[in-house]
Order: structure tokens, then C-alpha cells, then sequence
């Protein structure tokens, strides 16, 4: 089922598709709540592409149309589909629930509805999203930055790298880290995330402790990169997930996968601010620009002991996490410039994609839409930044312990229009 | 004080219970420091402590202690140089001897390397004192037999026999570990007392995380017969018991890391 509103003049109208049985009429109940909650005190719904209306879906219009008398609001059919009609005529509950067309603009009362904030449900994969809408025209440009295939047997060097600016329109990730320039940097080099003018870091000199910048004023966090990519632009929408069984968790495939979809793109920038269940990645525990004898595959065994920290279970569950990335649909191709950074992120999944998170400890925040530059700012001024990975699903048979997990959150997404490349 | 050149000590070698215990270990301690030894069971800190004090002689590399090269010198001779507490409270004294007979053993021994001890009444005295500014209320006892002590107090006792002599080198494993909590505090505010009174060079093993980020001026974090973390000055100083929690983590997952992992990142991780 997918429930979608639209303001129209002084109703919300409200659409419905698919079947309206008992699986779904808590949901549009919620919906429903969460109009009245928007300060929409007027809805028409619109069933004319509702397959099958049950008693539970009946229930849930009633519910609805006490709630809003309540508030002396109005609430009622406006279309239905010729089934949806004939059940709602039997059971005796056309007068109150379906409205007649031709008095519909003079039933509605002259109520001001207030600023309806436009927004969208929609339910697939086992998920509830509300979607709004932030600059739906807006599009990302990608820079592909430095070489990742050289991590695994070479070792970076000052001509490899780069500083790069990350502003409040930017987001980017890849192994870099702060200071003057390689040299004061090059025993540090690790993961980092930068997103909502603020930038994080696990630096690999045996610290463990992440460290971050925060934009404040003029000063807008600076990242010396080895490789990686940078995003640049506006996001298009934003949506706030959970499960439809409160007792499921959200796979991060799954996740990446449907906010594809709601991006109607098939290469996409996201981030994510995300209660854990629990994360799967790994870390550099030595920078790659240290120069290292005696290592010519940092990923054969036992040597990667030495190069990353892996922990094969779940880490870090009930935190935060916000994860910054790119994901794209279909095997990556040769002539694919983001390639070279790209994995898929299942084995099931046709998505592929490359994302790193930062980690920190679970607080709530706000419902409904959420401001990007904001909410990473407090997260940083609480100054409780507690790790930077890579995600990965470990797709081992068994032993495995598969892929991250999370209980609810909040997502921001703009289609990626241009990709560049710079400095191989 | 005590320097250590890629020791290494492997049990049983040849056969299918080798062990290879101590793996190339390479230390420089500096006389009056104090450095913890941490690491998980089987990491070798026993072994390491055994080597310098010469339960065995070493396979492979050097041991230097105060200028001279001990590495092919027997246990009892550089027993001269060392203090040692073990675990066990009732290792190190005789449990049928009194108080005051134990003491004077241990303080005889340190007469044979002219340490001015006679066994006089003056010796009765100062043993009297000693044992009074313990605080354990023993000196009323020092004609009981060491046998009808409980463990925490003979573990304050063999600690006070082995620093009697100010030894130039202190080694004490894990010598809280069989103490109830009340017992261990009491010990180890004895042992940080004396160790700065006479800032003694000290060698400590323990699997206290609070003691081994509260005390000592250096720590070292075994992890399969090798050192794999030497944290000194400032970086010992702020380590918290969390940060050390950490570590351990670390080192379990990196051995959780097999083949299979190490290809599932080969093709996972970028
Ligand atoms: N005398 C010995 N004969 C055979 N094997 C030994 C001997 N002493 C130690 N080992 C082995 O060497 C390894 C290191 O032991 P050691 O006692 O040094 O560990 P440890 O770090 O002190 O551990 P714990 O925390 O349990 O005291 C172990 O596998 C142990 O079984
Ligand atoms: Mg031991």
C-alpha cells in the first residue's frame, strides 16, 4: 500500500493505493494521526485505487472521521473505486463517510487549515517511509578523488595527496585526515565522513579515538585526502524510515535499495542519520602512507591483522549512526568512474555502493523533517563521536555476520547528475 | 637497569605441545620505572618475568641487568639483583616458620651480599617496625607461625620479604589476583608505597584494568609472546581503564580475522 497527500486549496487530499485490509489500516491510521499532528484539520481521501477494503480499513475510516469531528474538523470520501463504494453502501456507512461530489466544495469548512508541510507516504520492502519533498529539481556533482586501487599494494605519497574544503553543500568520505599537509598528516591517514559542514575521522596512529572538525563561522573543515569522493549540490528529498513490523530490523541493502527508488535515480548521494541495531564494517589501523616493508598484499592473511580492524559481529548497536555515501543500481561497468569505489552491497542486491559512518551515542530526535546542517551540528557539539568505519557486509556462508542494522531514521538523497575525476 | 635484546622462549619445541611463548621480546627499562605488564592468558607475561628472573635460560637473545650480561646466569644468582611475589600466597614462605623466622630469612639472604643485617635484637626492632607500618596489626603476632595468616596478610608479608632487601629489580605477578577485593587494595597501596619510598625498578603483571591504568609509569600490553603496546610518560598517564578494555577488544577481534575474513575484506573493503 501507498498513502500519498497532496494540499489542495484547504484540504489535504489523501490517496491511497493498493489493499486496505488489516496490515495496513494501523498504518494509514498513523497517517492519518500525523496530518491532524501536520495541523490538517480538512481531508478528502481519494480510494479510487484502493483494490480491497476490509473491515479493518473500514474501522480505520471511522476512527478517522470521529477523530476529526472531535477537532471539528472533516474528514470523508471523496472518490473510491466502484468496490471500495458498494462495501462502504453495505455496511450503511455512506452518509457518514462518502461525500457527495457535487457539494464537496461548499462541505468543506471555511477552516485555515495551517502550513501543511507537503510529504508523502509510501510503504515497500517491509518499510513505512514519509518522504518530503526538499529541492526536487536538485541534482549532486561527484568527484572521484585519487586512486583506491593503490591501498592494497602500494603506499600513498605526498604527489597522491590532496586537500579538500568540505562547506555546508558537500559531503564526502574516503581515507584522509586533518592537519597542515602530508607530511604532518601522513601517520594519521584513516577513514573519514564529512557532511553538514562538519568532519570526522579515525586517525590509524594508535589513538583509536575518533577526531572531527566542526564548521563554525568561517571556518569550514578541511580534509587532506588520499582518495575518495566528494559531493557537491542540494538534496532533492528527504524521508524518515522504519519498519512495518516494529519488531524487524532494517538491513542496510534493503535501506539503500528503496531510497534508491524514492530518488528515481539509478546513482544517488545519500546520508543517513540512523538508530542502530547494530553496524558491520571494518578500519584502517595503519595509514597506507607509512611506508611498510615486507607487505605486498595488505589483504592476505595473516598481514591484514596488521592493516584492519575488523570485528566479525555486530558493533555499536543502539548509537547513532550517520552515514554519508553513494550507492548505484546494476554492476558497475569499466567505464563507470566511481567504479574503482563502488561494491555491491549484498549479494542479493543489484545496488553497489560505498559508505562510511560515524558513530555516536543514541540520543532521539525530532520527528517529521529534520534539517541536515542542524541536527550534525548538535551531533558534533555533543562531542560524543565514538568511532568512523567502513561498512561492509560480511557475506561469508555461516560465519558471517552479514550486514548493518537499524531500527528507525531519517535520510537525505539527491540523484548524482555529473561525475568528475580528479588526480589519478 | 634491565635490558632485554629479541628474547625468545619456546616449550616443548618439536613436539605437538610447542609453544612458542616468548617471541623476539625487546625492552630497555630505565632504573626507578615502574612498568605494568598486561596481555591475555597464555600471552606470555609469566614467561617473560620467569626469563629475566632465570627459571630458564632464554632460546634466543640477551639479557643485561645493571651492566652485566645475565643472560646464561642460574636463577639463584641473579636472585642477588631480584625481589620477586607471585600469585600464590603461599608460594615464597615457609608455612611453618614464624613471622619473625620468615623475616629473618629473607633478610639474611640479604646478608650474604653485605646488606648489614645482623640478626640481633636490633633486627627484632626494625622487623618490629617494618611490620607495624604495614598496618596489618601483625606485629603482636611475629611469633605465630606464617601458616595461620590469611592470604592477604602472608601476600602483605612475602611483599614486605621481598622488598626488604631493595632489590634493584622488583618483579610482582599478578600478586593481588587471589585476594578478595578489601585484601588486594590493602596490598597494592603497600606495594605503590614501597615502591616509591625506595624507588625500586618494578615489573608488574596484573589483569586489573584499574590497577594497570592507575599505577606505574609505563605499561606494556603482551599479545602472543610479543609486546604489542609500549605506552610511556604522558600516553601511560592518560590511559583509563576504558582505553585499555579497548585494546583487549582489538586484540581479539584482529585474532577472529581469519583467511575467510581476510578474503571477504580483500573483495569488500576499499
Ligand atoms: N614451563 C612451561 N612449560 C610449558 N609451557 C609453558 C610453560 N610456561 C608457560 N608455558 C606456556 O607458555 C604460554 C605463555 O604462558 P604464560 O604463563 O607466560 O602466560 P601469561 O601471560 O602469564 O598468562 P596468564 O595470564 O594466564 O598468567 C602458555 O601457552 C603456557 O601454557
Ligand atoms: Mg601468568
Amino acid at each position: 500500500m501507498q498513502i500519498s497527500t497532496e494540499a489542495n486549496g484547504e484540504y489535504l487530499q489523501m490517496r491511497v493505493v493498493g489493499r486496505l485490509d488489516n496490515e495496513w489500516s494501523a498504518h494509514l491510521s498513523k497517517a492519518l494521526d500525523e496530518a491532524i499532528r501536520n495541523g490538517s484539520h480538512s481531508i478528502i481521501m481519494d480510494l479510487t485505487e484502493v483494490e480491497y477494503l476490509s473491515s479493518a480499513g473500514i474501522g480505520a475510516l471511522v476512527r478517522a472521521h470521529k477523530q476529526f469531528q472531535a477537532i471539528h474538523g472533516f474528514f470523508g470520501i471523496g472518490t473510491a473505486a466502484p468496490q471500495v463504494s458498494e462495501v462502504i453502501r453495505l455496511t450503511g456507512l455512506s452518509k457518514m463517510l462518502l461525500i457527495d461530489p457535487a457539494k464537496l466544495p461548499k462541505a468543506a469548512p471555511r477552516f485555515q487549515s495551517t502550513v501543511m508541510p507537503e510529504f508523502r507516504f509510501a510503504a515497500f520492502g517491509g518499510m513505512l517511509f514519509e518522504v518530503y519533498d526538499i529541492e526536487p529539481k536538485a541534482t549532486l556533482t561527484a568527484q572521484l578523488i585519487g586512486n583506491p586501487d593503490r591501498l592494497a599494494r602500494s603506499t600513498y605519497g605526498s604527489p597522491q595527496c590532496h586537500p579538500y574544503a568540505f562547506p555546508e553543500n558537500s559531503f564526502g568520505l574516503g581515507q584522509g585526515a586533518f592537519g597542515s599537509d602530508f607530511a604532518d598528516c601522513a601517520n594519521r591517514f584513516g577513514e573519514f565522513l564529512a557532511v553538514g559542514g562538519s568532519a570526522a575521522q579515525l586517525p590509524t596512529n594508535g589513538t583509536g579515538k575518533p577526531d572531527y572538525q566542526r564548521g563554525t563561522g568561517d571556518f569550514v573543515p578541511t580534509v587532506q585526502m588520499l582518495y575518495g569522493l566528494r559531493c557537491e549540490g542540494n538534496f532533492a528529498l528527504q524521508h524518515r524510515f522504519e519498519p512495518h513490523d516494529p519488531t524487524e530490523k532494517i538491513t542496510f541493502s534493503k535501506l539503500v535499495e528503496q531510497s534508491l527508488n524514492l530518488s528515481k535515480s539509478n546513482l544517488a548521494g545519500m546520508v543517513f542519520l540512523a538508530e542502530t541495531a547494530g553496524l558491520v564494517g571494518a578500519s584502517l589501523r595503519r595509514s597506507p602512507a607509512v611506508a611498510d616493508e615486507g607487505s605486498t598484499d595488505k589483504f592476505a592473511h595473516p598481514e591484514v591483522r596488521r592493516w584492519l580492524s575488523f570485528s566479525p559481529e555486530r558493533v555499536y548497536p543502539h548509537s547513532l549512526a550517520l552515514i554519508v555515501g553513494v550507492a548505484a543500481r546494476g554492476a558497475p561497468t569499466q567505464q563507470d568512474r566511481l567504479a574503482s569505489l563502488l561494491r555491491p552491497l549484498s549479494p542479493q542486491s543489484v545496488i553497489s555502493g560505498h559508505f562510511h559512518a560515524a558513530v555516536f551515542s543514541y540520543r532521539p530526535f525530532k520527528k517529521r523533517k529534520l534539517n541536515l546542517e542542524e541536527t550534525v551540528t548538535t551531533l558534533f557539539e555533543s562531542e560524543d563521536l565514538q568511532g568512523v568505519l567502513h561498512l561492509l557486509h560480511d557475506d561469508r556462508p555461516i560465519i558471517g555476520c552479514g550486514e548493518s542494522e537499524f531500527v528507525r531514521g531519517a535520510c537525505w538523497i539527491s540523484p548524482v547528475a555529473t561525475v568528475q575525476q580528479e588526480g589519478a | 637497569m634491565l635490558e632485554l635484546e629479541n628474547i625468545a622462549k619456546t616449550f616443548h619445541a618439536g613436539t605437538p605441545n610447542e609453544v612458542r611463548a616468548l617471541r623476539g621480546v625487546s625492552l630497555k627499562i630505565e632504573p626507578g620505572s615502574f612498568v605494568i605488564v598486561i596481555g591475555t592468558n597464555g600471552s606470555g607475561k609469566s614467561t617473560l618475568l620467569n626469563a629475566v628472573a632465570g627459571s630458564f635460560i632464554v632460546d634466543t637473545g640477551r639479557l643485561k641487568l645493571k651492566g652485566h650480561e645475565i643472560t646464561r646466569w642460574p636463577e639463584h644468582r641473579r636472585a642477588q639483583f631480584i625481589g620477586r611475589v607471585f600469585q600464590n600466597p603461599f608460594s615464597g614462605t615457609a608455612p611453618s616458620m614464624t613471622i619473625a623466622e620468615n623475616l629473618a630469612l629473607a633478610a639474611k639472604r640479604g646478608r650474604a651480599r653485605g646488606l648489614g643485617w645482623a640478626l640481633g635484637s636490633s633486627v627484632k626492632t626494625d622487623l618490629y617496625e617494618r611490620v607495624r607500618a604495614m598496618g596489618l596489626g601483625l606485629e603482636d603476632r611475629l611469633d605465630n607461625a606464617i601458616g595461620s595468616l590469611s592470604g592477604g596478610q602472608r601476600q602483605s608479608l612475602t611483599l614486605l620479604m621481598a622488598g626488604l632487601l631493595k632489590p634493584d629489580l622488583l618483579l610482582l605477578d599478578e600478586h593481588t589476583a587471589a585476594l578478595d577485593p578489601k585484601s588486594a587494595d590493602q596490598v597494592i597501596r603497600l606495594t605503590e608505597e614501597m615502591i616509591r619510598r625506595d624507588k625500586l625498578t618494578t615489573m608488574m603483571v596484573t589483569h586489573s584494568m584499574h590497577q594497570a591504568a592507575n599505577l606505574g609509569d609505563r605499561l606494556i600490553m603482551m599479545v602472543q609472546g610479543r609486546v604489542l603496546h609500549d605506552f610511556q610518560g604522558a600516553e601511560k598517564q592518560r590511559l583509563s581503564p576504558e582505553d585499555l578494555l579497548a585494546r583487549f577488544e582489538e586484540v581479539r577481534c584482529s585474532e577472529q580475522l581469519d583467511e575467510t575474513a581476510s578474503e571477504m575484506l580483500s573483495r569488500q573493503y576499499v
